[in-house]
């Protein structure tokens, strides 16, 4: 009796696991990913139901929906949307252009490949606050980098980010300067794991280097440029460190984006139901807009 | 029965004699308190005497030091999470005071000071300005020692202001014909000020009292739409966009500082506190030509600089209530005082500023007198007196950006009292 229940039991055991595998290899993982991001995302969007202060100073309510109504009528909401779909028109676009053509130079055979790729990522493995402290000293109207090399060479001098037209622009001269790497070798790897075959056939058949890349290597290369678009306008969509250390979202709110406006919303005015509910706006919109892209290279 | 009421007499005297002679600084002997500290001159001047408190007490101290924006937001946090984790840090009681001691998070200290069991006889709080001490009290309510008393100065370039033949300006005409005489001249901009939305409120304050306008009327509703208002933004914009430095709307104190001491500014006005960069050759380039001034008098007459204070307060939180306020009268005692005053920080006790010592090694004393002087008049109250003071101060800094650029003033204040007045709405 004993010997047989001794026996079973392991077997019991492992056909326990045999069934049940199926969740108990990602428990773990699904159990960390629910305390780290899906309870703050309920509780995100419980506080953003109520009207609520930092601390016992105000008192704090349930007002459902109220938050979204004001964000809707809220004019610095719709600013700073407008502002962060700037930042990513300006910076995502130019990202692609120069990292495809620098993946395409890089594609072929350069002297000292490996030194070249290595220096190229400098950019992106510097750390962003790092990186925005010395572009904020470079764009400084009087003692800067950058109106120095303008008067050498004999332009005018700017105001940089302390013009309220020039500042999304320039902050997002930051963001193209240290982002296009990231799509460069995205881009690359793309480039690299394409078929030999095609290429062959149609320099057999006489193509030109031209319809080579639009016949050939353009419409290969859209799976990894629709990965790196996507991956650069989340980013894009909800830069916060370069912004906050170069602009703190200024002149004025002239460079606020949505992160930044929440950012002031809660750790500032401490209106955290408020900040609560501009963060979800925040989700929802950069959501949309990466399902969109998607979406649209389906239907392509 | 007399000679009970006379024995009682007499061991009372005793008693208060044996205090105050013996006064027990070992009474939390063992006992371990946490202080955040904001990355400040101050912080720097009193660190290295910390080993001498805690031999003196038996506390251990633990302190955390961060920069300025880190530091009150990790203060926020700490004590809005209520687990008395946190003992004492450093507040500016006119920036969160009104948070912090309407949530709840503020140890009053009246109590701890008329106490001579807790508090040592030499702590003399009478010895601090009355300036501090109204800065560092809310509703009545002592919340903080003060540990650092800047006043708003104006700062010149002696070597320009000779060469042109200017005399140092006394009122905000002058001050104005001051800026327009010297803008462009010798590569300079005629004055610099702080133009950074937020940030430039509380030097907008000392030009708003100048103008005769305050921030809030009797019922508690903004005045922004005051002629006083529109005349002292008019004036302070106007400043800056015909006299200032290219881009002043991106500029606070570290931007204006540095320009001055790039030889790029003829004069500006900000807190007596920035003398120590200024006046340093390893740090600026004018070092031997600053020249120190009272803050200019507006049309009022009178003369109405701020005083900023920074204090050491203690959390209600706190576990450790009796050794936090050992370390705090010792932090903020005479000798301790005099230590940072030597240091160039602008102490806040009469006793540090008046000592034979630092009067033998004071390198600048036309800076001394003026920051003494302006002391017993000026106004403590440099940013808006509500509890959303960030969101209060960004709202005035939007209408401050605004002027600056050129748009209309009387629009941009209205807009902003509409603003401020839905804040207090909140706040009733």
């Amino acid at each position: 009796m004993t010997q047989t229940s001794s026996q079973a039991r392991p077997e019991r055991r492992s056909r326990f696991i045999d069934k049940n595998l199926w969740w108990l290899m990602p428990g773990p993982a699904v159990l960390l990913l629910f305390v780290l991001t899906i309870l703050p995302l309920i509780f995100n969007l419980v506080l953003s139901t109520q009207d609520r202060f930092v601390s016992a100073a105000q008192p704090s309510s349930f007002v459902g929906l109220g938050n979204y109504l004001d964000i809707l009528k809220d004019e610095r909401f719709w600013n700073s949307v407008w502002q962060m779909t700037k930042f990513t028109l300006i910076a995502v676009p130019a990202q692609l252009v120069l990292g495809l053509l620098i993946a395409l130079l890089l594609n072929r055979q350069v002297p000292a490949q490996g030194l070249v790729r290595a220096l190229i990522l400098l950019p992106m493995i510097s750390t962003p606050v790092a990186i925005a402290l010395i572009w904020a000293l470079m764009f400084n109207p009087q003692l800067g980098v950058l109106n120095y090399f303008l008067e050498t060479l004999g332009l005018e001098r700017s105001l940089w980010v302390a013009d309220e037209r020039l500042a999304i622009p320039a902050l997002a001269l930051v963001d193209i300067w240290q982002w296009t790497p990231l799509v460069a070798i995205i881009l690359l790897a793309g480039l690299q794991t394409m078929p030999e075959e095609p290429f062959e056939a149609a320099r057999i058949d006489g193509a030109s280097p031209w319809q080579l890349f639009w016949r050939i290597t353009w419409p290969l290369l859209q799976p990894t440029l629709f990965a790196a678009l996507t991956l650069r306008m989340i980013d894009a969509l909800k830069t916060f460190d370069i912004i906050e250390v170069i602009t703190q979202g200024g002149p004025g709110i002239a460079s606020e984006t949505l992160n930044v406006y929440a950012f002031r919303a809660g750790f500032e005015f401490f209106r955290v139901g408020y900040a609560a509910s501009l963060l979800t706006m925040l989700l929802l919109l950069v959501t949309a807009i990466a399902v969109g892209v998607n979406l649209l290279r389906r239907t392509r | 029965m007399k000679r009970k009421l006379v024995l009682g007499i007499a061991a009372l005297m005793v008693g208060s004699l044996g205090l105050a002679q013996n006064f027990n600084w070992e009474q939390a002997r063992g006992s371990q308190i946490r202080v955040l500290l904001n990355q400040h001159p101050w912080t720097t001047a009193i660190t290295p005497f910390l080993p001498e408190f805690e031999r003196l007490s038996g506390v251990k101290v633990v302190v955390e030091t961060f920069p300025e924006a880190q530091f009150r937001n990790k203060v926020l946090v700490e004590l809005a999470s209520g687990t008395g984790a946190l003992d004492a840090f450093m507040l500016t009681p006119n920036q969160e005071g009104n948070l912090y001691l309407r949530s709840g998070w503020l140890e009053p200290l009246s109590s701890y000071v008329g106490n001579p069991a807790l508090t040592a006889p030499g702590f003399d709080q009478a010895d601090f300005f009355p300036a501090s001490i109204r800065a560092a009290s809310i509703g009545g309510s002592l919340v903080g020692l003060p540990i650092q008393q800047e006043t708003t100065m104006l700062f010149y370039r002696k070597d320009l202001f000779q060469k042109y033949n200017i005399p140092v300006p006394r009122t905000f005409a002058e001050l104005e014909a001051a800026a327009k005489a010297l803008h462009n001249k010798d590569g300079v901009a005629g004055i610099g000020l702080r133009g950074r939305g937020a940030a430039a409120t509380s030097q907008l304050a000392p030009y708003l009292f100048g103008h005769g306008g305050d921030w809030l009327s009797a019922n508690r509703r903004s005045r922004f739409f005051d002629a006083e208002w529109v005349n002292a933004l008019t004036f302070y914009s106007g400043l800056l966009r015909n006299y200032g430095p290219a881009g002043s709307t991106t500029m606070s104190w570290p931007e204006i500082t540095s320009l001055f001491a790039q030889g790029k500014l003829a004069m500006f006005t900000d807190g007596s506190l920035f003398k120590s960069i200024l006046d340093d050759p390893r740090t600026s380039t004018v070092a031997d030509k600053v020249g120190y001034a009272a803050f200019p008098a507006g049309p009022t007459g009178r003369r109405t600089p701020v005083a900023i204070t920074w204090a050491l307060s203690m959390s209600k939180a706190s576990k450790n209530k009796v050794a936090t306020w050992l370390f705090m009268q010792w932090a903020t005692n005479k000798q301790n005082q005099l230590r940072v005053l030597l240091a160039d920080v602008p102490a806040s006790r009469r006793s540090a500023w008046n000592s034979a010592e630092y009067k033998a090694r004071d390198k600048t004393p036309e800076w001394s007198a003026i920051n003494l002087e302006q002391l017993e008049y000026a106004n403590p109250v440099w940013n808006p007196p509500v509890v959303a003071v960030g969101e209060v101060r960004d709202i005035l800094g939007r209408a401050i950006v605004t002027a600056i650029n050129g748009g209309n003033v009387r629009d941009a204040l209205t807009r902003a009292a509409t603003q401020t007045n839905t804040v207090l709405d909140r706040e009733r």
